[in-house]
């Protein structure tokens, strides 16, 4: 086949392929042709189907309706006549039928054409409705077999057509192409005749333009080549003498090249000098990129102008943004942050200074997340020294803020339940304080009685284990006082030597059982009348001492106070005024008992710690001493301090900041003379007193109030309590010193049995049912007024009271509790549980011929 | 056509239901079929409507006691009259008139010019739109050439269509179909009122299933149902309130019967 086809020539290779391509896109023209028109008559036939049920049904309503079936079926016989219509039928609701039928169309369209086509005939139903009545249904059924027949002729017109055109097409392109063929034969006859040496054959220039173009250059080819044999042989000899002249410049190229591939090696070896440098440098710069790169830290640099010219990959991590994004940004543009115009220039102003700052600052992420960041931007120089930006290391402390602030709200929560804990502990004492009174006043008062020598062993007992724990409820109230931040100092004039030998009289008894020698000595120098709080003094002094006796069982204890040495041992330095001047007083209680271990001091002034557990059980204490103690010297501006040595002793100290009543000196010097100890011989070291066992012993065992002289002149007293145990207790001390006791169980009753009697004084329980203290106190001050006795102040020692004094006996114990009394219109304050002492020493300070009497009584 | 009407009856419970013929016969099923439902469902009676071509076969159909009920005034006339249809409701729309009527434009203003004209009747057997006006033209001494359309709205189209010059009709009818159709007419002459055409039921048909069909025709007004199917039947020939029918009795229409027994047109 291709040997017949490589025979062929130009024309009939033509004629062939251009008819084959003809025929091919004819056929596919026709094709598509008979496909759209099949596809149209299938389109047709559904769209006539549509027709013929709306028509038929419109015309056969009425006969259907009124029963003509004589005119139904003649318009069936009519329809059916259409070419399309196979079969037209009526059926009526009773199933009868009335039915037409189309003609038979005579095939024109081969059998195979038609199923080619494959159009099926189409049936339809409409059924009839008259007012929703059903009265019958159409059914048509359509056949395309006159549109396949018409499709089919219109094929074959189609054919015959294409196949005429493509004849004639064919014949011109044959007849043309053999005639512009024929000169080329010709040119090849003369082109090989040429081939064999007739340079000088031509031909004459005939055919269509190709033929002659080709014709014409082979003319021209013929002349060019028969001068080109003629110039041959001149440049032959040219050659040869231009051969000659070129290998002697070769050879001179040659030397010339060598000497400079001589120069080119010496300057390779530089060139490879340097690069080794070169890559010993961007080494190094990749390495430190790398180092930037990978750092946990986010790190950036920034021009003079703000603007990010780096950004690394921890950076990335942190706020979310590529190094793309933030590279050209300012920092405030990349994190959408408004910065005010004094941050903005407050950043810029940082990173111009060139110095290295470290700040914290917090900044969101991409999606806004604050970020708290601790921040070190430091200056970046160039080769020359110039600043040219600003180098950022970000770190994240976001989880360590967020563990900060929580354990600052759990530090809050804490201080909180301490607070909650601590007034619960204030009310707590305040209710113990009531049944206190009831026990020791009920311990003292059995006391006071006949008893053998076991009972007054028991009610001792009890009376000492009641003032034990009355003494741990007053720490535990100090120290919620503390806690709370209630606690207020008074600031009164005191003789600071008579404070002093008090304190040491009141521990005299635990000292003489333990047989100890209990010393004191004041300095000289020191004023004898201060201004600050005595009782608050007492109490630290009071309790340094007695832990003193408590751990010493052999020796002394001693107690110097003298001015403080050096500021050093003060909270702060007060400054003074022209009516008082500030002073350091140090306080210093030295035993001779078992000492502290050095690793235990420093837990001693911490809140319920002893020097170690086994001492609570052996020497008992609540622990809470020394830290109250510590907790009131530091608020009078002082501190305190321990130095011991186990087995040796301990020398406690404490400081304070008094004042010095510049008023008061004289009358201060003068009460001096009173304290009871010699300061002519004390020159080096400070002189101690000792109180006498027996002064402490009258006082411990309260002989002295039991045997207190009656009165004798009988006044009467009005005793308001409502708690009937406290009401016996105290009706039985108020009539052992000769007292007249009127009771009343409530206010309203003390209302209204201080109405129309004379009582030389009032005392009024705080918290009572019907009227509480205040209450009754009010309306018995406001009936006084009305009968003009309000207008003369109640002072101690009048004769004729005009205004009943009013004296508060209370277990509410706490700061301002006082002050509430006396707005009440109350007189004085005795704080439960009251000692009979306590309460002779107030009730003396109101009723003068008790006081007499006593006086009288203890000079005799 | 026999032998359907023969297979209608032959079914035990099913009644058939002839209709006058006023209106095309397409319209007629669509105004009466969904009444004649409602009334087969109230009454337990199934109903057929059963229409003729034209007002003589319906005459004939009458004459021959074909259907069960009919709504007609044809058994009226005396040949009609022995067959024995009894009257048992009436539509609610007061009493009807017959009129002569020409067009709005017409240049005929009084019976007397119709004289020698072409006047158009729905048929020889209707009554208000043929017997009384011809009766009463025969009595003023007119003769007038009548044309015959087969219905009331045939007649009136034909007035319309300028077949004649004036139309005798249904006056209600007459009213229903200018609205419907926006045609305007003058009225040259209207009749004494007739109760609007009746139902009545066949004497072969029993009391109790008469009765039963009866009341569901007089209370179908009264039910939201029925009513709605009367707006809707209504709405479709324009035909205004009140709708539905009411019970009646054969003295209701002693003065048809009268005129027919006196009037001078000779019917076919």
């Amino acid at each position: 086949m291709a040997l017949v086809w490589a025979h062929t020539g130009l024309a009939v290779r033509v004629a062939i392929s251009s008819g084959a391509l003809l025929v091919l896109f004819g056929l596919l023209l026709i094709a598509s042709l008979i496909r759209e028109d099949i596809a149209q008559a299938r389109r047709a036939v559904a769209s006539d189907l549509q027709h013929e049920l709306t028509l038929l049904a419109t015309t056969l309503i009425e006969p259907a309706v009124v029963g003509d079936y004589t005119l139904i079926r003649q318009m069936l016989t009519v329809r059916a006549k259409h070419s399309d219509v196979r079969r037209i039928a009526w059926t009526d609701n009773s199933g009868h039928v009335i039915e037409a039928l189309g003609d038979e169309i005579s095939a024109i369209a081969p059998a195979w054409f038609t199923r080619l086509a494959n159009v099926p005939d189409i049936d339809g139903e409409q059924k009839i409705l008259v007012g929703g009545e059903p009265y019958g249904k159409i059914s048509i059924r359509l056949t395309a077999a006159a549109s396949i027949h018409a499709i089919w002729s219109a094929a074959i017109k189609r054919v015959m057509l294409v196949a005429g055109g493509i004849g004639i097409c064919l014949a011109l392109t044959s007849w043309v192409l053999f005639r512009g063929l024929r000169p080329f034969s010709e040119l090849a006859l003369a082109a090989r005749r040429f081939g064999r040496g007739e340079h000088g054959l031509r031909i004459a220039v005939t055919g269509p333009p190709e033929s002659r173009s080709c014709i014409d250059a082979f003319n021209r080819m013929g002349a060019d080549i028969e001068r080109l044999f003629d110039s041959l042989k001149t440049a032959e000899s040219n050659l040869q003498r231009a051969n000659v002249e070129l290998e002697e410049r070769v050879v001179l190229r040659t030397a010339e090249l060598e000497q400079a591939n001589q120069g080119l090696q010496a300057e390779v070896s530089e060139r490879r000098l340097a690069e080794a440098a070169l890559r010993v440098s961007e080494e190094y710069a990749s390495r430190l990129a790398r180092v930037v790169e990978q750092a946990s830290d986010g790190i950036l640099t920034r021009d003079m102008n703000g603007v990010i010219t780096s950004w690394n990959a921890a950076n990335a991590r942190l706020f979310g943004f590529s190094a793309e994004e933030a590279i050209h940004q300012p920092i405030g543009t990349l994190h959408q942050v408004n910065f005010t115009p004094e941050e903005r220039a407050w950043a810029l102003a940082r990173i111009r200074s060139g110095i290295a700052h470290t700040f914290e600052s917090t900044r969101p992420d991409r999606d806004g997340r604050p970020i708290h960041l601790h921040v070190v931007a430091s200056p970046i120089f160039d080769t020359e020294g110039v600043q040219c930006g600003e180098m950022s290391v970000f770190r994240d402390v976001t989880d360590r803020k967020r563990v900060e602030e929580e354990a600052a709200r759990a530090r809050e929560a804490a201080e909180v339940a301490n607070r909650s804990k601590s007034q619960f502990l204030a009310n707590m004492s305040h209710e113990i304080r009531t049944p206190m009174n009831g026990v020791l006043g009920m311990a003292e008062l059995l006391l006071g009685t006949e008893l053998d020598t076991n009972q007054e062993k028991f009610a001792l007992a009890i009376h000492r284990s009641g003032t034990a724990l009355l003494h741990l409820i007053n720490d535990i109230l100090d120290f919620s006082k503390i806690e709370a931040g209630r606690l207020e100092l008074e600031r009164l004039p005191f003789d600071l030597r008579e404070l002093v030998c008090d304190t040491t009289e009141l521990l005299h008894e635990s000292a003489h059982a333990k047989e100890l020698p209990l010393t004191f000595a004041i300095d000289e120098d020191l004023p004898a009348i201060l201004i600050g709080d005595p009782l608050r003094l007492r109490q630290i002094l009071t309790n340094l001492v007695g832990n003193a006796l408590k751990f010493t069982a052999a020796g002394n204890v001693s107690i110097h106070v003298s001015k403080v040495p050096d500021d050093t041992l003060l909270q702060s330095v007060e400054h003074g005024t022209p009516e008082a001047s500030p002073i350091g007083l140090l306080f210093a209680v030295r035993d001779t008992g078992i000492g502290i271990a050095a690793h235990a001091m420093d837990r001693l002034f911490t809140l319920f710690s002893q020097a170690d557990g086994s001492t609570t059980r052996r020497f008992g204490g609540s622990g809470l001493g020394l830290a109250i103690s510590k907790q009131l010297a530091e608020s009078m501006g002082g501190k305190i301090g321990v130095e011991s040595a186990v087995g040796l002793g301990s020398n406690f100290w404490f400081t304070v900041q008094m004042e010095v009543d510049m008023t008061a000196r004289a009358m201060a010097n003068d009460t001096s003379r009173r304290a009871t100890f010699s300061s002519a011989a004390m020159i080096d070291a400070p002189a101690y007193q000792t109180i006498s066992a027996h002064a402490g012993r009258r006082m411990a065992h309260g002989s002295s109030l039991a045997d207190a002289p009656t009165v004798t002149e009988r006044r009467r007293i009005l005793l308001a309590e409502d708690n009937p145990i406290n009401r016996q207790i105290a009706t039985v001390m108020l009539e052992g010193f000769g007292f007249e006791v009127v009771s009343a169980v409530d206010g309203r009753q003390a209302v209204e049995r201080s109405y129309g009697q004379i009582f030389d004084l009032i005392l009024m329980d705080c918290q009572m049912p019907e009227l509480d203290g205040f209450e009754a106190t009010t309306a018995i001050r406001a009936r006084e007024g009305a009968q003009g006795g309000a207008a003369a102040d109640a002072t101690p020692g009048s004769r004729v009271p005009r205004r009943t004094p009013i004296i508060a006996v209370t277990a509410n114990a706490m700061q301002g509790d006082r002050e509430r009394c006396l707005e009440a219109g109350m007189d004085d304050y005795l704080p439960k549980p009251f000692s009979k002492k306590n309460l002779r020493a107030t009730v003396d300070r109101w009723i003068p011929a008790v006081k007499e009497a006593m006086e009288l009584a203890s000079n005799s | 056509m026999q032998s359907i009407a023969a297979a209608a009856q032959t079914q035990t419970d099913s009644a058939t239901f002839g209709v006058v013929s006023q209106r095309s016969p397409t319209l007629t099923a669509q105004y009466w079929n969904p009444i004649l439902r409602y009334v087969a469902d109230k009454s337990g009676v199934p109903l057929t409507l059963k229409l003729a071509r034209t007002g003589p076969e319906h005459t004939a159909m009458i004459t021959r006691g074909e259907t069960e009920f009919i709504y007609s005034n044809h058994n009226f006339t005396p040949d009609n009259d022995p067959v024995g249809y009894r009257v048992i409701a009436r539509p609610a729309q007061a009493a009807i008139t017959g009129q002569i009527v020409v067009l709005g434009d017409s240049p005929i203003a009084a019976l007397a010019q119709l004289q020698g004209k072409d006047v158009v009747f729905p048929s020889r057997a209707a009554f208000v739109g043929y017997y009384v006006p011809m009766d009463a033209m025969l009595r003023l001494g007119l003769q007038v050439s009548p044309l015959f359309a087969g219905n009331q709205e045939g007649a009136i189209g034909q007035l319309k269509a300028g077949r004649a010059v004036a139309a005798a009709v249904n006056s209600e009818v007459m009213r229903d179909f200018a609205r419907r159709e926006g045609l305007h007419y003058r009225v040259l002459w209207t009749s004494d009122p007739y109760q609007n055409i009746p139902i009545s039921v066949h004497p072969r048909v029993p009391k109790q299933k008469a009765d039963a069909v009866g009341e569901a025709f007089a209370r179908m007004s009264e039910d939201p149902e029925g009513s709605r199917i009367l707006g809707a039947c209504a709405e479709l020939i324009k035909q205004p309130p009140p709708f539905g029918f009411v019970r009646a009795t054969d003295a209701d229409y002693d003065n048809v019967r009268q005129f027919h027994r006196n009037t001078l047109v000779k019917g076919d």
